[in-house]
Parts: C-alpha cells; sequence; structure tokens
C-alpha cells in the first residue's frame, strides 16, 4: 500500500505540495491531474524522494526517504519525460540498464536472470522483434514501450509515470495505457500516473488526486471527476466541453 | 563481429606505435626497433651487436614520446566520453570544466616568476599544472553545490564555462603584461610531444591508471547517466555521489594530460563519438576502445606533426583538429546519407 500523510514539499520558500493525505492499494491506477504548475510532477518527484519532503510517505510501511537508492531502486521504478539518450543503445542494452539494482556480484555483470527478465518484459510490450535495433530508430511509440518494459525487469511494487503519453498518437496512448493497467492488475502494483487528458483519466484511473493552488481532491475516480470539482480547477466546464466535442462526433 | 574490430583495433594500435618509432630524421627498421624494445626489457647484454645510436634513438627518445603520446590520447579520449555521458552532452570535453584553463594559468605563473619547487625540479611546470587544473575543477564543483541543491548538469556546465572564461582572460591579462615570457606561454599552449622522456611517462602514468579504472569501475553508471539523472536516479544510482566521483576521474585524467603536453584540443571531444559509432555506446566497451582510438589518433598525429614540415615541429595541438575535422565531418555525414 503506497500511503502519504500530512505531506508537504516545499521549493525555495514557496509550497507546492500543502497538506496531502492519500491511500493507493495494489493492483490500483492512481492519476494525478490539476492546470498546469499546479505541482503534479512535485508529488511525483517526492513519492520516489527525489525531492525532499515533509510529512510521511510510505510504501509498505517503509517512509521512503530512509530507505537508500537502491533499495528504492528496487521497489520503485520511474519514467521520467526526459529520458531520451543521445547515444543509439540497442533496446535490449536499454532494457537491460533497467536490472541496475539487482547487480550483486563485485564484477558488476548481469546475471542469467537478468536477462530472461529483459526478454520477458520486451514479448510483454511486444517488442522483442525489435531487440537489436537502437533506439534512434524507433518510433515516439516504440520508445515508450521499450522504457516501459524498462519499467517492468525493475519488478517494482510502485511505478511511476510523468506523462507517459506525451507527444504519442491516440493509439499509442492507448496502447501504452493498457499495457500499463493489465501490468498493475496482474502482478498487484501500484501505478501513479500523471496524465492531461481527462478521457483517458475516466477511462484508466481507479483514484484520483485533483491538485488545485495549494488545494486538493482526493477520492474514487468517478467521485472527483465531478463537473464541480474540475471547474474549479481547469476554469472551465470541462464536461460541458467534451460533450459537446462528442455531439460533434455523432 | 565487434570482437574482431577490438582485436583488429589494438593489434592496430601495436603496429602504429612500430611505425611510428621507425619514422623520422633517421628511419629504422621496424625488425630492429622490435629487437631493441625485446632487449632492453629482458636482456640488456644482448644489445651489444646493435648501432648505440639506433638504441638511444628508439629508447631514449622516440618510444616514450610515442608511448607519452597513446597515455595522452587515451587520458582525454576517456575523459571525454565520460564527461559526455555525465553531462548528458554531445559538445561534453575533458575541458568543459575547466582543466586547460586551470592549467595554462599555472603554467604561465610558474613561466613568469620563474618558480622552481625543491625536489620537483624540471617537474614543478608539469604538478603545478595538474594541481591548478584539478583546483579549478573543484572549484567548478564547489560552486556548482553551493548555488543548486540539486547539482544539475546546466548549473555544471554554466558554472564551468564562466570560471573557465575567467580563468582565461587572468591568463590573457598576465600573458599580455609578461612580454619576455611570451614565446614560451604560448608554445606550452600549443601542446606538444617535443623532447619528453621516461620521466614525463612516470608522472601521468598512476593518474592514468587511477583514472581509467575508476571510469572502467562506473561503467554502468555511466551507460545509465546516459539516460538522464531522474533515470539513473530512479534505477537505484546515488547520482549526485557518482557524478561526483566521475567528474574527479575525469578531471585527474585531463589534468595529468594537459600538465605534461600541454593542452591539446579535438581528442577529447571526438574520439568518444568515433568510439560510440563504430562499437556502439556501451560504456564497458567505449572506455577501453577510447584508450585505443583516442592513444592511436594522437600517435598518428605526432607522426605528422614532426616529420611533414621537419626539422620543425609544427604544434600537435593544431594538427590533431587539422587532420580530424575533415574526417570527423567524413565520418558523420557519410554515415547520415547512407
Amino acid at each position: 500500500m503506497l500511503k502519504l500523510a500530512n505531506v508537504f514539499v516545499k521549493y525555495g520558500k514557496k509550497e507546492i505540495i500543502n497538506d496531502v493525505s492519500l491511500e493507493v492499494l495494489p493492483g490500483e491506477v492512481l492519476c494525478i491531474i490539476g492546470a498546469n504548475g499546479c505541482g503534479k510532477t512535485t508529488l511525483l518527484r517526492a513519492i520516489s524522494n527525489f525531492t525532499e519532503y515533509q510529512g510521511s510517505i510510505k510504501l509498505n510501511e517503509s517512509e521512503i526517504n530512509r530507505l537508500k537508492r537502491k533499495i528504492i531502486g528496487k521497489n520503485i521504478s520511474f519514467l521520467s519525460q526526459n529520458n531520451n539518450s543521445y547515444f543509439a543503445y540497442t533496446v535490449y542494452d536499454c532494457v537491460l540498464i533497467g536490472r541496475y539494482s539487482f547487480i550483486s556480484n563485485f564484477l558488476g555483470r548481469y546475471s542469467k536472470d537478468d536477462h530472461e527478465k529483459v526478454i520477458d518484459a520486451l514479448k510483454m510490450v511486444n517488442m522483442y522483434q525489435f531487440k537489436d535495433k537502437t533506439i534512434d530508430q524507433l518510433s515516439g511509440g516504440e520508445l515508450q514501450r521499450i522504457y516501459l518494459a524498462r519499467l517492468i525487469v525493475q519488478q517494482p511494487k510502485l511505478t511511476l509515470l510523468d506523462e507517459p503519453t506525451n507527444h504519442l498518437d491516440l493509439k499509442y496512448q492507448i496502447e501504452i495505457l493498457d499495457y500499463v493497467k493489465n501490468w498493475t492488475v496482474s502482478e498487484k502494483i501500484i501505478s501513479v500516473i500523471v496524465l492531461h487528458d481527462l478521457n483517458l483519466v475516466q477511462k484508466y484511473a481507479d483514484k484520483v488526486i485533483l491538485l488545485d493552488k495549494g488545494k486538493y481532491y482526493f477520492g474514487e475516480s468517478k467521485d472527483i471527476l465531478s463537473d464541480q470539482n474540475l471547474v474549479e480547477a481547469f476554469g472551465m466546464s470541462v464536461k460541458e466541453w467534451m460533450l459537446n466535442c462528442l455531439e460533434l462526433w455523432k | 563481429m565487434n570482437k574482431k574490430l577490438i582485436l583488429l583495433s589494438t593489434l592496430f594500435l601495436f603496429m602504429l606505435i612500430a611505425v611510428t618509432i621507425s619514422i623520422g630524421s633517421s628511419n629504422i627498421p621496424i625488425k630492429d626497433i622490435v629487437f631493441i624494445i625485446y632487449n632492453k626489457i629482458f636482456n640488456p647484454n644482448n644489445l651489444e651487436n646493435i648501432d648505440q645510436k639506433y638504441v638511444v634513438i628508439v629508447w631514449n627518445l622516440r618510444l616514450p614520446r610515442a608511448v607519452l603520446a597513446l597515455l595522452v590520447g587515451a587520458s582525454l579520449a576517456v575523459s571525454g566520453s565520460a564527461m559526455q555521458s555525465i553531462l548528458k552532452n554531445p559538445l561534453a570535453s575533458p575541458y568543459t570544466l575547466g582543466v586547460s584553463a586551470g592549467a595554462s594559468l599555472g603554467v604561465a605563473v610558474v613561466i613568469i616568476f620563474n618558480l622552481s619547487i625543491p625536489f620537483l625540479g624540471y617537474f614543478t611546470l608539469t604538478t603545478i599544472g595538474f594541481l591548478s587544473g584539478l583546483i579549478t575543477v573543484v572549484a567548478v564543483l564547489a560552486f556548482s553545490r553551493a548555488v543548486d541543491k540539486n547539482f544539475s548538469n546546466q548549473t555544471i556546465i554554466l558554472a564551468g564555462v564562466i570560471l573557465g572564461l575567467f580563468v582565461s582572460a587572468a591568463l590573457t591579462t598576465i600573458t599580455a603584461l609578461a612580454q619576455d615570457d611570451l614565446k614560451r606561454i604560448i608554445l606550452w599552449q600549443l601542446g606538444s610531444f617535443s623532447s619528453r622522456s621516461w620521466q614525463h611517462v612516470l608522472a601521468i602514468l598512476p593518474f592514468f591508471i587511477v583514472g581509467v579504472l575508476g571510469t572502467i569501475f562506473y561503467s554502468r553508471e555511466l551507460d545509465s547517466l546516459a539516460f538522464g539523472e531522474e533515470q539513473a536516479l530512479s534505477l537505484g544510482i546515488e547520482v549526485n555521489k557518482v557524478k561526483r566521483r566521475l567528474i574527479l576521474f575525469s578531471a585527474i585524467l585531463a589534468g595529468s594530460a594537459v600538465a605534461v603536453s600541454g593542452p591539446i584540443g579535438f581528442v577529447g571531444l571526438v574520439i568518444p563519438h568515433i568510439v560510440r559509432k563504430i562499437f556502439g555506446p556501451r560504456h564497458a566497451v567505449v572506455i577501453p576502445m577510447a584508450i585505443v582510438f583516442g592513444g592511436g589518433f594522437l600517435i598518428i598525429t605526432d607522426l605528422i606533426a614532426r616529420t611533414v614540415m621537419a626539422p620543425i615541429e609544427l604544434p600537435v595541438g593544431a594538427i590533431t583538429a587539422l587532420i580530424g575535422a575533415p574526417f570527423f565531418a567524413l565520418i558523420f555525414f557519410y554515415s547520415r546519407r547512407k
């Protein structure tokens, strides 16, 4: 279980996250939503202890900021928005890097088990046939599947994804989130995803936290995505706009 | 395929060393070179049958020069490979954080004030050059940490550029004031292997070993850092600690190279790219191959620098870019057209 209790995050003197508490159970997807600059990524970074926080963030009873980096690496995987490389690694090597914290021998060689995990993960995201290609030969959607495979080989209990569907066309957006959702349910992990597209949130979130100028709303997704909350957070009637768009499709 | 290429390029490097020793004001057959080196090491008494002039040229002049060129080229290429990955910037080089600017300033001060530290004697220049280069990098790191708790790459690069410019300006100022020493200061800054001896080889060797082994030890971390710090952190790497150590290893390599030869550009920037292009970007392969290619490249350029206008020696620092830039452009634009 992921449990946040009275979490504050400051950036300089500015308070970005203000007294947030929430709980997510294994097998659930939590989506973080809110207007630009409301602290979505900051909250995600605090959960992975990239950013200092006050209060308590516990994953299965362990306080995150007391864990060693290597232990965090075995329990929490993180897909950031900026993870491209200038160097043309092969798909296989790119995923193998995800096994870093599992290396135990002094020489730092990856074990047979590490290689098996990589092959399984590549098959899971349907990218095994690309394993010898270099990452600069892939499309955005294929690349994102490779990064997802890297998250999978980390065998985390909690995975954090910062806008994983950015710059992808609709088919790939759905594909990526389908993979994440299936993985979350089948392995009983917890997924926390920052998403902008509220349609995708409706479809994939079990729970939602809506951040809004120092306040927040947290709960089951159907309760949080009420028109009243969204008007307050985004300054417009999201529901009305969505329904108007739907009319156009008819 | 990769293994064969690694073996071939390493063999080629040994051939290069033999060829570069053989060519010069008096040409020496490679057979004799092998004979002299073998017997110098294993059987010194066996050298009486050979022309002693050859022995001196091979053992005291050309071999140490070739070995030094190898070590300097290797140091710069390894340092550059690491820097580009740590700073996640393909334009980073061993000098990005001010090593060469700092070393140049230190050396200029030694020359102008005619300093000589007891025990070090002739090596005062080398030692001060190394230390002032290293101090500059440590200052850049300390400054970056003080102003930016996250120790981000932008901060480090900016701090390196700013401090580097400041130190260079100080160097220009004191150079302008020291008319008498102008020639020596500028000659040093051009970079050269002329009249270098085994002592120089011994001076750089320990730093080379420490720097290279340290960098190889962190080759998996370098792979992760190439995907950005957040990725590296989330994989379980103590990014700030690893980054600080790697930058120090890089600075030791670059600092000792600059100290013995003067600042030689281009090698540290371009060789890593060429190596990655041929062998792929995994650092477990890139670092050893940077030794082979960086070393080989400087051996060739030094050979050209000392023979093409003989008896005048051209500064090797200029030759590296004169040959390297077109070669680099060719490789990259050719591979892009394919």
